[in-house]
């Protein structure tokens, strides 16, 4: 058992997360579709902008997230704005490139028909700007998932244990560094910080 | 593409044929053509079944040209299902035949006496007319067999299901793709319905040597049709998003939005959503050896359809559509995508709007007839639909009449059709569309989104709190003005990030007729449809009353944002202040 300790996901003190590494192909990437489009756990210092979150600590460059993550939601709702839009402990945040139809025109961020879905408009910070650590929800949409899935991977998610070992079985993936437990884990319960490599093809 | 068709399908001694110059109707297509013929020569108070009422096929004004995208097809008439004029589109191989045969129009009128059942075949030839009542409650896709085994592979068919000759409301138009199959729909509306009630069965093009239309200025033609093609392969939606995933990739974008309808419209979001998103069916496509990237007629740069096989690689249906998905899969709260698939195939083979049976399946649902998320009891109900049972009957004729049937009262409705896959409390400005569209609740009739380049009604303030309103008014002008020309309404997000990809547009119209067109008249063409069908609809008894959403949707509140819908009726009633 040689896997570094994080704080535990639900941030009670005491408890800490095993980190397990593992590099895959680049085929199988889309094991992970399913996941990100469900949300994944990530570890991020909350009470930030959108901006400084993506760019800062994800390390999504400056550019992409201006051109092609057009659509993004926080808590559900479009944001327009996303340097003053706070992301608090426990948010969900959605990205997406551009989107299809008139509805895809709404969602798009500061976009021209922003008018036509202002009752669901994300408004004023639903978050106080403390800067600490905390955890969000991410979820990857369309091309996306293929863009940025692979920067996120490398830094980690957190998900349960039982989860990372169906996953890693079914990616033929090779564990780099730490162990999978294999007693006296609550399997069900328990979540693990995976972070993966993706192989150069 | 300068003559009309006319057959009058109740003429003494059986179906008679005149074809004429396009006379007052030169220079129409699509969606001008239909609505032209239908307000000027249809009585608004006739029965949508009767022999008053006509069936106007329409190429757009650029199909069969070389310019890509341009395939579309316009179905119009007086709908059985609303009441109102009605224009339906699709795409599919069948409008490009027809230009190509040089119909501008072809227009199905009378009704014959009797039960027989015709086929219409037009070759270089001319146009044959005659009974064959093998083909009677054959479905589209056995129907379509024959037809191959009859004249062979090169041809282009229009059809109707056993919903078509059973008359209900649901009951679609078929038009086969580039497999010769009959996925592709007129769906809307009931259009379906008009072409049984004129007894037609099926319209065969022979396309073997059919010539493409040319332009009258070839080389400026060419170069447009070039600008154009490079602005939607180089757009992120139209050169990537779509192609990638379909129009399915809304699928995740709406749920996380909180607007998309679930289980009868009670949720905006669907626990199930990401299991039968654009991207889960591109990915089952792509592992299972089908297609995630295909065409739907030949031409399309787009390619946002694609074929769904089964865990064999065995075909199953086209890939079904955003809005098939959602009817039948989160609004009936189902997240199996090969349930989906199998109803998207049922439908089509039926000749059922996806969008109609869903939402009547989900009403039933309501009602309790089976419960939400029963995959197979859905596949059930589709398949009393295609066989005419009583029961699929009452669900075939729409949501409303199901709705009504089983007591439900919240029944997501405009004009009597069925909301598509927005829910209007959550996306406001398509409630809007929906209810203030000629054609009742349609996601379409207000799409192309160059209304901010055209400045129709003048520039638009999107932050003020009307916005909405006049968004919806240009909306709806920029989309009549688009379905006219044949072009896929896809290519709608290109032209409104790329102005000069909207002038290719209209380059491309200009070079093909020799005309000089500006971003003016293509508002004033807008309006004009839009004019003349909502004078149909007046004289057809429809009201401000009418455009109108259910009242619940203004006063239950939707999960997870709780919101209702607050555009006020005076302000609906600006829509049209043009
Ligand atoms: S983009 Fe889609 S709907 Fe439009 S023509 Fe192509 S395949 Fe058909």
């Amino acid at each position: 058992m040689n896997g570094q300790k994080f704080p535990r996901f639900n941030g009670q003190s005491g408890t800490a997360l095993t980190k397990v590494k593992a590099q895959i192909s680049p085929n199988m990437l889309s094991c992970f579709f399913p996941l990100f489009q469900q949300g994944i756990t990530v570890e991020v210092e909350t009470g930030c902008s959108i901006k400084e979150l993506l760019c800062g600590q994800l390390g999504i460059d400056n550019a992409y997230l201006e051109e092609r993550i057009t659509t993004i939601f926080l808590n559900g709702k479009p944001v327009d704005d996303c340097t003053t839009a706070i992301v608090g402990d426990g948010a969900v945040l959605a990205l997406s490139a551009a989107m299809p139809g008139l509805v895809g025109a709404m969602l798009r961020k500061g976009g021209f028909y922003t008018a036509m879905r202002s009752a669901i408009t994300y408004r004023t910070p639903s978050a106080d700007s403390i800067r600490a650590n905390g955890h969000i929800r991410l979820k990857l949409f369309n091309s996306i998932m293929e863009e940025a899935g692979p920067l996120v991977l490398r830094r980690g998610i957190i998900i349960p244990c039982s989860r990372v070992m169906k996953l890693l079985s079914e990616m033929s993936a090779e564990i780099i560094s730490g162990d999978l437990p294999t007693s006296g884990y609550d399997s069900a319960g328990a979540d693990i910080l995976l972070a993966v490599e993706i192989l150069a093809s | 593409m300068d003559k009309i068709l006319r057959i009058d399908m109740g003429a003494k001694g059986g179906p008679k044929m005149t074809e004429s110059p396009a006379g007052d109707y030169a220079g129409l297509g699509g969606r001008a053509m239909t609505s032209s013929i239908i307000s000027a020569e249809v009585p608004p108070l006739c029965h949508a079944l009767g022999q008053d009422n006509k069936l106007v096929i329409a190429p757009g004004l650029l199909t069969g040209s070389a310019a890509v995208m341009s395939g579309r097809l316009s179905i119009g008439c007086k709908s059985p299902l609303t009441g109102t004029i009605k224009e339906s589109n699709s795409g599919g191989q069948a409008g490009i035949a027809m230009a190509r045969h040089g119909y501008a129009a072809i227009v199905l009128e009378g009704k014959p006496e009797g039960s027989d059942l015709y086929k219409i075949v037009i070759n270089d030839k001319g146009v044959s007319i005659k009974v064959d009542n093998s083909l009677k409650m054959l479905t589209n896709y056995d129907l379509i067999d024959k037809m191959k085994g009859e004249f062979g592979e090169k041809i282009a068919c229009i059809s109707i299901g056993p919903a078509g000759e059973m008359k209900m409301g649901a009951a679609s138009i078929a038009v086969t793709d580039m497999e010769l199959r009959p996925s592709r729909h007129a769906g809307r509306g009931g259009v379906g319905a008009v072409m049984g009630s004129k007894g037609v069965k099926v319209i065969v093009f022979d396309t073997s040597g059919l010539k493409m239309r040319q332009p009258k200025e070839p080389d400026k033609f060419r170069e447009a049709n070039k600008k154009f093609t490079e602005g939607l392969k180089s757009h992120p939606v139209t050169g990537k998003g779509l192609p990638a995933y379909g129009t399915s990739v809304l699928t995740n974008i709406l749920n996380e939005a909180g607007g998309y309808p679930t289980r009868n419209f009670k949720t905006g979001a669907f626990e199930g959503a990401s299991a039968i998103s654009g991207e889960t069916y591109a990915d089952l496509e792509t592992k299972r050896g089908g297609l995630a990237t295909h065409g739907c007629h030949t031409g399309c740069v787009i390619q946002c359809s694609g074929t769904f096989v089964d865990k064999n690689g065995k075909f199953v249906s086209k890939q079904p559509e955003y809005e098939t998905v959602w009817a039948h899969g989160g609004n009936c709260g189902i997240s199996d995508p090969d349930a989906i698939a199998k109803i998207d195939f049922l439908d089509d083979t039926y000749g059922l709007d996806t969008i109609e049976m869903g939402v009547a399946i989900g009403v039933a649902m309501d009602a309790g007839v089976i419960p939400f998320g029963d995959a197979e009891g859905a596949i059930r109900l589709v398949n009393e639909v295609g066989k005419g049972t009583p029961l699929g009957r009452i669900l075939g004729s729409g949501a409303e009449v199901t709705g009504k049937a089983f007591g439900v009262e919240r029944i997501p409705v405009v004009k009597h059709q069925s909301i598509p896959a927005y829910d209007p409390r959550a996306v406001q400005g398509m409630g809007v569309t929906y209810a203030t569209s000629t054609m009742g609740a349609d996601h379409t009739v207000g799409y192309a989104v160059t209304a901010n380049i055209l400045k129709v009604g003048g520039f638009v303030d999107p932050l003020k709190p009307d916005g909405q309103v006049e968004l919806s008014r240009n909306l709806q002008i920029a989309t009549a003005a688009i379905d006219s020309t044949g072009m896929c309404l896809f290519i709608a997000f290109a032209v409104l990030d790329q102005p000069e990809t909207f002038q290719a547009l209209l380059d491309l119209l200009n070079s093909f007729y020799g005309l000089s067109l500006t971003g003016d008249d293509v508002t004033a063409l807008g309006k004009k449809i839009l004019t003349m069908e909502r004078d149909f609809n007046k004289r057809a008894g429809f009201t401000a009353q009418h455009d109108r959403l259910p009242a619940y949707f203004s006063k239950i509140p939707l999960p997870p944002h709780n919101v209702t819908f607050q555009v006020k009726d005076e302000d609906l009633d600006k829509v049209f202040n043009f």
